[in-house]
């Protein structure tokens, strides 16, 4: 039982440094570990503090935003890109801030949909919804 | 934009380390996939790539795989059977359409067994574009003189392409598509707005690509804006 005992122990303590090795020399991991925004996301209590007009970006599958979305918020995924822009492009004004969201960080379809705005619709106010429809639900209490 | 609130280090070396130990267990899912990830490079002409992800029951009872889902309406996961004897192989057949994608594009696919165990197949494809835009929205401000603006298309070299049309929804825009070289694998596209106030128009450049000829469409807009006022009830403000 000791030896068991002791084995786990062993164990804790190797993952503890790997974890600790992990957060200081790894950029990713850290950014992982310590749940900050990237350069181009925006972590939603900042979201709603903002000034000025909002565009929020629902990146989700169709059935998925069908479901429920953030109050307001424009479907537009890469799959069907082609009949929503115009949507989004006829709400959009000059100053307006454009938020793109998905599922979780595990999600990269928000992005991919914000590089595509501003690459290919000039649009220079685009930012990411760390954590995405999960951050919203989470702060909503579901 | 602000950082998140900073939370308790300690706490999260200790979230981190219990993840980790889980890990380093041994794992008891019956379900050994040969790879976890999948990279596949998907030509301009290809309007599907496919790639596989293999597996084998390596336990002592029959597993039954319950849900495969793919988080992108892109990936269209297929299944065989959904059960498997213990030592069978199996795979999941994974078609991608890489449509309105370009570069570096992620994608997962989540696999449920009723061993109460799920596994995340990651999928990297590197999409070669084979048509490219400077931009394609285009707008005058309020007041702003009705100049005509102008978006230009490229199509990849090494891909047979040609424009087969160019409409707008709206015929009161004006549109001129001019080759910009002997190639034709440039041109500008050129809109001329009316003066009254009109919203927007959509127009559809219909493109023929590849040794067959498949059609493919991309749609660009141009919009005259509306003044300030009306603006500020079309873009809404934040939740």
């Amino acid at each position: 039982m000791a030896t068991l005992r002791r084995s786990w122990l062993g164990i804790l303590g190797l993952a503890t440094l790997l974890a600790a090795a992990a957060l200081v020399l790894d950029p990713r991991a850290r950014a992982l570990l310590l749940d900050a925004p990237a350069a181009d996301e925006i972590a939603l209590a900042a979201a709603r503090t903002l000034q000025g007009p909002v565009l929020w970006i629902d990146a989700r599958p169709a059935a998925d935003f069908a479901r429920n979305h953030i109050p307001d918020a424009l479907p537009l995924n890469l799959d069907e890109w082609d009949t929503r822009i115009v949507d989004v492009l006829a709400r959009w004004q000059p100053g307006t801030r454009v938020i793109v969201y998905c599922d979780d960080r595990a999600c990269s379809t928000s992005r991919a949909v914000a590089e595509k705005l501003r690459r290919e619709y000039q649009f220079d106010d685009v930012l990411i919804l760390h954590g995405g429809w999960s951050a919203w639900q989470t702060a909503a209490g579901k | 934009m602000a950082l998140a609130a900073p939370t308790s280090l300690p706490l999260r070396l200790a979230t981190t380390a219990a993840f980790a130990i889980a890990a380093a267990l041994p794992t008891f899912a019956a379900l050994k996939w040969d790879s976890l990830e999948a990279a596949v490079k998907v030509r301009a002409e290809e309007t599907v790539a496919h790639t596989r992800y293999g597996f084998v029951n390596a336990g002592d009872k029959p597993v039954t795989i319950t849900n495969v889902y793919a988080g992108c309406g892109c990936t269209s996961p297929r299944l065989a059977k959904n059960t498997y004897a213990p030592g069978e192989r199996g795979e999941i057949q994974i078609a991608f359409d890489p449509r309105n994608r370009e570069g570096l594009y992620r994608a997962s696919v989540t696999v449920t067994s009723d061993d109460s165990v799920t596994t995340t197949l990651q999928f990297v494809a590197d999409i070669e574009p084979l048509v490219s835009f400077d931009t394609r929205f285009v707008f005058w401000r309020p007041g702003e003189p009705r100049t005509p603006k102008h978006m230009r298309l490229n199509f990849a070299e090494g891909h047979p392409a040609t424009i087969a049309d160019v409409t707008s929804s709206d015929p009161r825009f004006v549109i001129a598509t001019t080759p910009l070289d002997d190639s034709r694998r440039a041109f500008d596209i050129e809109v001329a707005p009316p003066a009254e106030a009109i919203n927007y128009t959509v127009i559809t450049v219909r493109t023929l690509v590849g040794a067959d000829q498949a059609e493919r469409t991309f749609n660009l807009v141009a919009r005259t804006l509306p003044a300030p006022a009306a603006a500020s009830q079309a873009a809404q403000a934040h939740p």
